[in-house]
């Protein structure tokens, strides 16, 4: 998917989303979501099951009308349209191929519905077909393709109509974990060398890390934080993001003194000195999220560690995942390198400390 | 290796056994149908179409087979007309009263047959249509359509609703992703419940008896008043032809959807 | 928006309006007296057809007698039916499988009048078995204008409905049950026995249903089969209504049989939705 020809360039278009809400009975599928993407980026809505993610796709590409707010492509307000009006393309979960029509059909539908005459869309088509690797598969039926071959067929449908913007529900859901990654970084590149806004849902953390401009990580109907994946990944603002970005050890700490922008934490005979990104709501009751290779494994009595001992040992190919307790009873999961020698024992005597730069304070 | 297989063989040969049983009786009718002589006796002595022949001599059965090919054929379609739209609103909507509109539009599938006829004898009688084909095709549409509601609800319910979706996402109005996403799925469902309907509009025999007089038959009430009034094979040559026509539908559902999808939908 | 059901339900409705109305007219009528030597009818409303019918000894042993006969028709359905739906649902051999698919649809699309003729000829006084008997040297026997015949005629025209119902509940129970309950050391007879049989019951239930349904409406078999004989509800009506054109006293019977098979199958329909949750979401 490396080469590119002018015909399905997409200009990027600028979506803005302001207080947007959907009830469903009482329950609030989505409440007061308010998100701009700039052109051309690719935005990830990350979270668990019934957080919303979907309900928001879905509204966009016309499927749920939303209770209040706005949803607006450079500007030009779509909820008024119907859903076949908003240029907006979807690839599905399950792909949805007609099952039907062959591929050349499924990839031409979109042109047909649109009115694109057939001396036009057959190249069309076929550009599709060859930007996604699948020309010879053109008279095949989805059937007879692999869930690989079909997510293709999926893209190139949705990519054909040079749509405004791609919406792409779970994309890789269905793929085996050794193709995921492969087609992740393919489509990553498809999409930045077409320049199209993308729009990804998913609950895969690294899968909205590998391929995101923004990541959106969303909870109970709300963005709960937005920002370039690596500011998510190193600092979650509040302990659902941390928790979901896989930080192992979430640490109720008290506040010591403020230094600078450091501030001193302690939990029991723990202590650390943190780097403080935000100042909101670290005043009453803060949590430490420390991730498990921030937890550092000493021998036993060095200077600066809490003794402890280790727990329960597992091995994690090229590093080690310990449960360590200290003295006075706080578990931790703490990974270490092995460096090519076998786990330490269990029940061995050792000294741990947080690293301080690699923790980050998040609210409950 | 013993197999493991789920049943004994007394329980295969039980199975076997109905089969036959099953079987039996449409096979002897076939043999009768050709069978030289008023009757059969094995082995037959010698094979005729003359049944076939006498059959289509009589005029009453011409006029009874055109009759029930009109009607069927009025009645297919027309019962296919009313379901699609029906079933989509059972399916794809969720609207108050639905269970209710569901019910009442199943209920013809419980009442005895013999009722519906006097029913709508009754109807004709104080509507002053009197009888004939017209009651006839309305009383075995309205008895009937639900057959086709049922098979063409199942196809459905089969159907991912997101198909349609994305067949708007890609442009298609309401109505064009119906009609290019959605019809060419419903296929099995429009061939089964149209198979039913029309087998059911030729075969009736309980509603149509009422609604039928000396001038106006079906086939079914011809044979049986035949059955009453002679001794001999022509009714199973008309049975035979029957047969075959059910022969020719069970190999056209075979090639066209396939007998556990037919199974499905029924 | 919430429009568009109704209006595509409306050639649905419509064409239930017309059922209704015949269902209205002809409960009118059965309050209505016969105008003699006419088809029509006039009032006042009496409740006279009723009480005639209520009070014929003809139409109690009718009602008695087409009870007692469905739900004999509907046993040994199930009885015959369950094995070939069973064999049929596990059977690994495809071209076996088809075959006797094929079998049963082509039966069973080939109606009733096909189906009524044939017993005929087998079961008549002079029909196939009875000449068959002739030449062993045995006794003849009567097996048509009686009950029996109409039993054989009903029970081979309910089967194919009941194998296909059944047929589709079995192949839903997953065999890994049948290979677990066998692993852990179940006879084929106890597997069937603790395992099959109850897991099926939502499915028997609905079956041997839809089988009473039919067996209560029979009306070509006991009217070809039964030579007179053999009174069920709707040969009573058909024949009522060819002596003796009493349109209101015919439409009052009608309206009893059909109170009678409604309640019968409303009675059916309340086990079957108990049965259908018995093992709900167990088995998938």
């Amino acid at each position: 998917m490396s080469a590119t020809s002018g015909a399905t360039i997409s200009r990027g278009c600028r979506l803005e989303i302001e207080g947007l809400a959907k009830n469903y009975g009482d329950v609030a599928a989505i409440s007061d979501v308010t998100l701009t993407v700039p052109p051309g980026a690719l935005i990830t809505l990350l979270g668990p099951s019934g957080c919303g993610k979907t309900t928001l796709m879905r509204s966009i590409a016309g499927f749920v009308s939303p209770d209040r707010g706005r949803i607006a492509l450079d500007g030009r307000d779509l909820l008024a349209l119907p859903p076949e009006r908003r240029s907006t393309a979807m690839l599905f979960q399950n792909y949805s191929l007609f099952p039907h029509m062959t591929v050349a059909a499924n990839v031409g539908f979109g042109l047909r519905m649109h009115g694109v005459r057939r001396a036009e869309a057959e190249p069309r088509i076929a550009e599709a077909l060859r930007l996604t690797r699948i020309a010879e598969l053109a008279d095949r039926h989805p059937g007879q393709l692999s869930g690989g071959q079909q997510q293709r067929v999926a893209l190139a449908r949705a990519l054909v109509t040079r749509p405004d913007i791609l919406l792409l529900d779970e994309p890789f859901g269905a793929l085996d974990q050794s193709l995921r990654e492969e087609v992740q970084i393919e489509l990553r590149k498809l999409q930045q060398s077409l320049g199209i806004t993308t729009l990804v849902v998913t609950h895969d953390q690294l899968e909205a890390l590998t391929l995101s401009d923004l990541v959106a990580v969303m909870n109970a109907g709300r963005i709960e934080q937005i920002g370039p994946p690596i500011e998510i990944y190193d600092r979650p603002n509040t302990a659902f993001v941390a928790k979901f970005m896989g930080v192992e050890n979430l640490v109720p700490v008290r506040l010591g003194a403020r230094d600078g922008d450091r501030m001193r934490v302690a939990a029991g005979s723990l202590e650390a000195l943190v780097r403080l990104h935000t100042t909101a709501g670290v005043v009453d009751s803060a949590i430490l999220a420390v991730r498990a290779d921030a937890v550092e494994i000493a021998s036993p009595g060095e200077p600066g560690t809490v003794a402890a001992r280790i727990a329960f040992a597992t091995n994690r190919g090229s590093s080690a995942l310990y449960e360590v307790t200290t003295d006075d009873g706080q578990n931790l999961q703490a990974s270490e390198d092995r460096r090519g020698g076998t786990l330490r024992a269990l029940g061995s005597r050792v000294g741990v400390r947080l690293r301080g730069e690699a923790c980050c304070l998040v609210t409950g | 290796m013993k197999s493991l297989t789920s049943y004994s063989p007394a329980v295969a040969a039980l199975a076997a056994l109905v089969m036959a049983f099953i079987l039996l009786p449409v096979a002897f009718i076939a043999l009768y149908a050709f069978n030289d002589g008023g009757y059969l006796v094995l082995p037959p002595k010698g094979l005729t179409l003359h049944w076939f022949v006498n059959f289509f001599e009589i005029a009453r059965f011409r006029a009874a087979l055109q009759a029930s090919l009109v009607v069927s054929a009025v009645v297919a379609p027309l019962s296919l007309l009313i379901s699609v739209p029906a079933a989509v609103a059972i399916v794809r909507y969720r609207f108050p009263g639905r269970d209710l509109v569901n019910a009442l539009i199943m209920s013809p599938l419980v009442v005895p047959g013999v009722v519906i006829g006097i029913s709508f004898l009754s109807l004709s009688a104080r509507v002053g249509t009197g009888i004939g084909l017209l009651p006839i095709m309305v009383a075995l549409t309205c008895f009937a359509f639900p057959f086709a509601v049922r098979a063409l609800v199942a196809n459905l319910h089969g159907l991912d609703p997101r198909l349609e979706e994305a067949a708007r996402n890609l442009g298609a109005s309401r109505w064009k992703a119906f009609l290019f996403v959605t019809l060419p799925q419903l296929r099995p469902g429009l061939l089964a419940g149209g198979i039913f309907v029309f087998v059911e509009a030729i075969d009736n025999f309980s509603i149509a008896v009422f609604l039928t007089n000396s001038r106006t038959t079906t086939l079914p009430v011809e044979a049986f008043s035949y059955i009453r009034d002679f001794d001999d094979p022509t009714v199973a040559a008309m049975a035979v032809l029957l047969m075959s026509l059910s022969v020719v539908l069970v190999f056209l559902i075979d090639r066209l959807v396939g007998l556990d999808r037919f199974l499905d939908l029924k | 928006m919430p429009l568009r059901p109704y209006l595509l339900l409306l050639p649905a409705i419509a064409a239930f309006s017309l059922f209704a109305a015949a269902f209205v007219t002809f409960m009118v009528v059965s309050f209505q007296t016969a105008t003699p030597g006419t088809v029509l009818t006039h009032g006042p409303a009496t409740f006279a057809n009723y009480s005639a019918v209520i009070a014929s000894p003809l139409a109690r042993s009718t009602a008695l007698a087409t009870l007692r006969l469905a739900g004999l028709m509907t046993l040994l359905t199930a009885l015959l039916g369950y094995p070939l739906a069973y064999v049929l649902a596990r059977s690994t051999s495809r071209l076996l499988r088809r075959l006797v698919l094929f079998g049963l649809i082509v039966t069973f699309l080939s109606g009733g009048v096909t189906r009524a003729y044939a017993w005929l000829i087998i079961l008549g006084n002079r029909g196939l078995l009875n000449q068959m008997l002739v030449a062993l040297g045995l006794p003849t026997v009567r097996l048509a204008y009686n009950e029996t015949g109409v039993v054989i005629g009903v029970v081979h025209f309910l089967l194919p409905f009941f194998v296909l119902t059944l047929l589709a509940a079995l192949k839903n129970i997953p065999l890994s049950l049948e290979e677990s309950a066998r692993n852990l050391g179940a006879s084929r007879w106890r597997v069937f026995w603790h395992v099959v049989l109850p897991l099926s019951i939502p499915g028997l239930v609905s079956a041997a249903s839809l089988s009473f349904a039919g067996a209560l409406s029979a009306f070509l078999f006991p009217e070809l089969l039964g030579g007179g004989r053999v009174h069920m509800a709707s040969n009573v009506i058909f024949e009522t209504i060819l002596t003796d054109f009493n349109l209101p006293r015919v439409a009052a019977m009608a309206a009893l049989f059909l109170v009678l098979a409604l309640a019968a199958l409303a009675l059916l329909g309340s086990l079957e939705r108990r049965t259908a949750k018995l093992w709900a979401g167990a088995t998938r």
